[in-house]
C-alpha cells in the first residue's frame, strides 16, 4: 500500500482570497464600523432622517402663518413631489398590472395543471409587459423612515410639556435660530389639538375610509376566487390597521395621512381611473371621460390593452 | 448571490435605523427633583411618589401616598419647605401640601393644567403656577385662593417672590411683575422667546434664561432690559456639537457673578453689572437643571447624569456619574449633593470627592 493510499482525505477548508471581493468587504465594514462609532445608530437617525424633517416644518410653519395643519399639508405636498417618482412607476406597475389579469387568466386555464409551466409563462408575460415582482416594494418602503419621522417631529415640536420641549430643543439646528423663538406653537386646527389623538375619532376613520379607497382602485380584477378573496382581506386589514394606529397617535399624523391619501387617490385616478372602486361600469364611464378628457394617455392605454388582448387572442 | 448579501446588508441597517427612530421618541415620565432641610431630605420621585428621608443614611421617613398602587401623577416641580409644609405641585394639576412631619396630606389646589415649576412661599402665603397659565397666590394654613394672574400661555417655571413682588416668566415669552398682595400687574416685560426656567433676583435686576439662546437682565422696579448675554452661534457643519443652545435652568448669583447653563454643554459665568463673559466651563453634556452652591463651588449637573464641581475658571471636576440621566436641579446639605435621578432613585454623593453615600431606589 503507498503511503499516499494511506493517508485520509482531509475535509476541504474554506478558501480566502484575496481578491477585489475580499477588499470591497473590508471597506464595507471598515466604513460601517467608522460610521457607528462617528456616531450612535440613534443619532444617525437623527441627523438623516429626523433633523431634516423637523427643521423643515418649523421652516414651513415659520413662513406659513404659525399654523401648523398648513405646514402639515405644505410638508405633505413636497414629500408626494420629491417620492413622485417612485410613486408613478409603482402605479404604473398597477395599471400594467390591472391589463396583465384577463391574460393571467387565460395562462390559468392553460397551465392550470403545470405549476411550474405556469409559473414560467407568468414570469415571461411579466418581463414581456415590463413588470417588476418587487417594483412596488420601493415606493413603499420609502415611506416608512417619512411616517416615523413625522410622528417624532409631531409629538417633538407640539411638545405640551418639558420634557418633550427640552427633547426638541436638541433637534433644532442652531444655524436657524429664529426656529427657537416660535415656541409654543400653535397646536389648534378645527376641532384638533394637533398634539393630540382625536377625541371624535374622525380622522382615524378618514384614514382608514381613504386607505380603502385607493386600495379599491390599486387592486387588479381577477377572476380567480382565492386571489379575489385575498385582495379583499388585504385591502381591509391595512386601512383597519393605519385607522388603528391613528386611534392613538397625534392627530397632526393622522391629519399628513389624510392629505397623503388625497393626494395618492388623485394620482390614482389620473393613473388607472377608479379601478375596482366604481362598480365596473361605472368604472369604465369615468375611465371614458378621463380617456375624452386626455387623448394622448387614452390612446395609449387603450391601444396597450386592446393590442395585450388581441395577441393574446391570436 | 453578491447583490443578495448586498441587499441584505443595506436592509438590516435601514431596519435597525427605522427601529430606532421608533424608539426614539421616548421622553422622561418626569423629571421630580429635591429638597434638603436640616436633616431631612424630600424626594418627589417620578414615579408620583414623595419621600422623605434621612439624609444621611437615606432610609425612609414617610412616603405620599402611603398606598402602593397610587400615585400623584408625573412630577416635574421640586418640593419645597414652607414651615410645617413640603410643597409638591403635579402634572394631575393639584398642589399638595403635605406635613413635613409625617406626610400627612394638609390641604390640595386644584388648578386648571398640570403644574411643571415649583412653588414659592412667603409670609403665610404660597405661590404657584400652572399650564392654564395661570399664577396662583393661596393661603398658607387652607391652600384657599387669594388671587389669581392671567399670562398669555402657559407658566412652567416657578413663581420667584422679592420684596413683595412676584415675578413670573412665562411660555408667552414674557417676565411679569405681580404684586404679592393683590395679583395686580406691575409690569411686563417681552424677551422675545419663551421661557421655561425660573427668573432669579440680584441687586434689583431680573435674571431669566429663554429658549432664544440668551440671559435676560431686567431691572426689577420697571421690567426695563440692562442686558443680554448670548452663546456664540455654532458653525453650519460641526456635527459633533449638541444642537440647542437654549437657556433654561434657574441662573444662580453668587457675589457678583451669574451662573448661568445652556444646552450646548456649556455653564457661562457672566458678571451681574453688564453681562460680560468672565468664563466659561464646558461639562460635555446639555445642562438644563439650575445649580447648588455650598458656598465654596458650584455644582452642576448635566443631563447624562455627570456631576460637576466649579471653581470659577478653573478646569471643572467630574465629581461623578449619576448612572442614568438627570434633568433636576442638584441639592448640597452639609457637604452631600443629592441627585434626583430621572430614573426614579435619588443619590447622594461627597461634595468634595463625589464617594456614592447611599442611593434611594424605591420599588
Amino acid at each position: 500500500m503507498s503511503s499516499t493510499e494511506s493517508k485520509p482525505e482531509m475535509p476541504s477548508l474554506p478558501q480566502f482570497k484575496l481578491d477585489a471581493k475580499f477588499f470591497k468587504w473590508v471597506a464595507i465594514i471598515t466604513l460601517a464600523v467608522f460610521l457607528l462609532n462617528m456616531k450612535s445608530l440613534g443619532e444617525w437617525w437623527n441627523l438623516l432622517f429626523f433633523e431634516p424633517m423637523l427643521n423643515s416644518l418649523l421652516l414651513i410653519y415659520r413662513y406659513l402663518g404659525h399654523s401648523f395643519a398648513l405646514s402639515i399639508l405644505v410638508f405633505t405636498v413636497l414629500i408626494k413631489l420629491l417620492t413622485l417618482p417612485m410613486t408613478r412607476k409603482q402605479m404604473e406597475t398597477t395599471k400594467k398590472t390591472q391589463e396583465m389579469q384577463p391574460r393571467l387568466e387565460e395562462l390559468k386555464k392553460k397551465y392550470g395543471n403545470d405549476q411550474e409551466r405556469m409559473s414560467q409563462e407568468q414570469v415571461k408575460l411579466m418581463r414581456e409587459l415590463g413588470i417588476s415582482p418587487t417594483g412596488c416594494i420601493g415606493p413603499m418602503l420609502i415611506q416608512f423612515p417619512i411616517w416615523i419621522g413625522l410622528y417624532n417631529s409631531v409629538l417633538r415640536i407640539l411638545s405640551n410639556n418639558p420634557a418633550q420641549l427640552f427633547e426638541l430643543g436638541k433637534h433644532v439646528y442652531p444655524f436657524l435660530p429664529q426656529l427657537s423663538k416660535l415656541v409654543p406653537f400653535q397646536s389648534r386646527f378645527l376641532w384638533l389639538d394637533l398634539a393630540l389623538p382625536d377625541p371624535y375619532y374622525v380622522m382615524p376613520i378618514l384614514v382608514a375610509a381613504l386607505m380603502w379607497a385607493q386600495q379599491k382602485m390599486m387592486a387588479s380584477p381577477t377572476a380567480d376566487a382565492q386571489q379575489q378573496q385575498m385582495n379583499q382581506s388585504m385591502g381591509l386589514m391595512m386601512p383597519l390597521m393605519f385607522g388603528f394606529f391613528m386611534y392613538s397617535a397625534p392627530s397632526g399624523v393622522a391629519l399628513y395621512f389624510v392629505i397623503s391619501n388625497i393626494l395618492s387617490i388623485v394620482q390614482q385616478y389620473f393613473t388607472t381611473g377608479w379601478g375596482g372602486l366604481l362598480p365596473k361600469k361605472a368604472s369604465a364611464n369615468a375611465g371614458a371621460a378621463r380617456n375624452n378628457a386626455s387623448p394622448a394617455s387614452n390612446s395609449k392605454g387603450k391601444s396597450d390593452g386592446s393590442k395585450s388582448q388581441k395577441k393574446h387572442s391570436g | 448571490m453578491k447583490s443578495i448579501w448586498t441587499k441584505g446588508l443595506v436592509a438590516a441597517l435601514a431596519l435597525a435605523l427605522l427601529v430606532t427612530g421608533c424608539f426614539g421618541a421616548r421622553v422622561a415620565p418626569g423629571w421630580a427633583g429635591a429638597e434638603a432641610a436640616n436633616d431631612v431630605v424630600y424626594y418627589a420621585s417620578s414615579a408620583g411618589k414623595v419621600y422623605s428621608l434621612d439624609a444621611l443614611s437615606g432610609a425612609q421617613r414617610w412616603v405620599y401616598p402611603v398606598e402602593e398602587k397610587e400615585n400623584l401623577g408625573a412630577l416635574f416641580a421640586r418640593p419645597i419647605v414652607a414651615g410645617e409644609l413640603l410643597l409638591v405641585g403635579s402634572g394631575d394639576k393639584n398642589l399638595y401640601a403635605l406635613n413635613v412631619s409625617d406626610g400627612q396630606l394638609r390641604w390640595r389646589f386644584l388648578t386648571g393644567g398640570s403644574i411643571y415649576g415649583a412653588a414659592a412661599a412667603q409670609d403665610q402665603m404660597v405661590y404657584v403656577a400652572s399650564s392654564d397659565r395661570q399664577v396662583y397666590a393661596l393661603e398658607a394654613s387652607t391652600g384657599a385662593k387669594k388671587w389669581s394672574f392671567e399670562t398669555g400661555n402657559w407658566v412652567w417655571s416657578a413663581p420667584l417672590v422679592a420684596e413683595g413682588r412676584v415675578y413670573v416668566s412665562s411660555m408667552d415669552h414674557k417676565v411679569y411683575c405681580l404684586d404679592a398682595s393683590t395679583g395686580q400687574k406691575i409690569w411686563e416685560y417681552s424677551v422675545g422667546a419663551a421661557m421655561a426656567g425660573t427668573p432669579s433676583y440680584a441687586e434689583g435686576m431680573i435674571l431669566v434664561g429663554a429658549l432664544d439662546s440668551k440671559v435676560h437682565a431686567l431691572d426689577a422696579q420697571t421690567g426695563a432690559p440692562k442686558w443680554s448675554f448670548e452663546t456664540a452661534r455654532k458653525p453650519f457643519l460641526n456635527w459633533k456639537l449638541p444642537a440647542g443652545r437654549w437657556f433654561w435652568g434657574q441662573p444662580l448669583v453668587v457675589d457678583q457673578v451669574v451662573f448661568a447653563g445652556s444646552l450646548n454643554g456649556k455653564v457661562y459665568a457672566l458678571e451681574l453689572a453688564t453681562g460680560q463673559e468672565l468664563w466659561q466651563a464646558d461639562l460635555e453634556g446639555p445642562v438644563l437643571a439650575g445649580f447648588a452652591h455650598n458656598g465654596e463651588y458650584l455644582y452642576a449637573v448635566t443631563e447624562k447624569g455627570d456631576l460637576y464641581r466649579i471653581d470659577g475658571a478653573q478646569q471643572p471636576v467630574k465629581l461623578a456619574s449619576a448612572g442614568g440621566t438627570v434633568f433636576a436641579q442638584p441639592v448640597v446639605n452639609n457637604q452631600i449633593v443629592y441627585l434626583p435621578l430621572s430614573t426614579g432613585s435619588l443619590l447622594a454623593v461627597d461634595a468634595g470627592f463625589g464617594a456614592e453615600r447611599w442611593r434611594f431606589s424605591p420599588k
